[in-house]
């Protein structure tokens, strides 16, 4: 998670915007999968990375963590 | 469309909007996470609604484009480059999602809506159809909410700020 929530704006209700870094990124990521398919997030990037989820529409919760995962990866191939 | 003499200029202008629409029927928190040379906006909420939970997730993806030759006021433009907006029931099941992922693996390329078993008895081979739909801003998915779960809208305003985020964003 985050660590530096920007300050309360009551134009907003509530609704807050923290920018996270790559490894904060990363974690909510991994938080995600775990939830949705009980591994790490670097097992499903290996599993991915290795043509392991050909057709990402034949899972919803794969799906939506593939279009993550492609983007975070940028990051993360260069830790 | 959104734009501004600076890229934060334009980005900012980007997360204000999408602040007062998600305000409408939640609250919680954006979270900005850079995927260079592009940035997503996460959203990731347990909404109540009187049917139970809901999950609301969010990532839209944008590029700040520079245009030297455009007016300063304009000079950085937003350009949404994908999304993916997505609604689950309580158990985690999916009961829509609105996709445009012109780089993904899946050979659909254009925005598409999906439609999950969280919407209630579906024919299996319904499950991976691409419903075709235009570009869609996440407003499509949040005024759901309301008209269709039941949602209280926290903001008198939530029209206009749904109407706002759409013109803004300008998918279409």
């Amino acid at each position: 998670m985050a660590t530096n929530p920007e300050p309360v704006d009551e134009r907003f209700d509530g609704v807050r915007v923290i920018e996270q870094t790559p490894d904060e990124a990363w974690a909510d990521f991994d938080a995600d999968v775990r939830r949705r398919l009980g591994i790490s997030a670097d097992q499903f990037a290996r599993r991915f990375d290795a043509g392991q989820y050909p057709d990402p529409d034949a899972d919803p919760d794969v799906s939506w963590l593939a279009f993550a995962y492609l983007g975070l990866r940028r990051n993360h191939a260069a830790r | 469309m959104i734009a501004g003499p600076t890229p934060q200029d334009a980005a900012q202008t980007l997360r204000d909007l999408f602040q007062r629409a998600l305000a409408c029927v939640t609250s919680g928190v954006v979270s900005l996470q850079a995927v260079p040379p592009e940035t997503d906006l996460v959203v990731s909420l347990s909404v109540a609604a009187p049917r139970g939970r809901h999950s609301l997730n969010l990532r839209h993806r944008y590029l700040l484009v520079h245009e030297p030759a455009g007016r300063r006021a304009e000079r950085w433009r937003l350009q949404t480059t994908s999304y993916m907006y997505k609604l689950d029931d309580r158990e985690g099941r999916e009961i829509l999602a609105y996709h445009w992922h012109p780089d993904g693996l899946s050979h659909e390329r254009r925005p598409h809506l999906h439609v999950g078993v969280g919407m209630g008895a579906l024919r299996p081979e319904w499950q991976k159809a691409h419903l075709r739909t235009g570009p869609v801003s996440p407003s499509a998915l949040l005024v759901l909410l309301i008209d269709q779960l039941g949602v209280s809208p926290r903001r008198s305003a939530w029209f206009d700020d749904f109407a706002r985020l759409d013109r803004a964003l300008d998918l279409s």
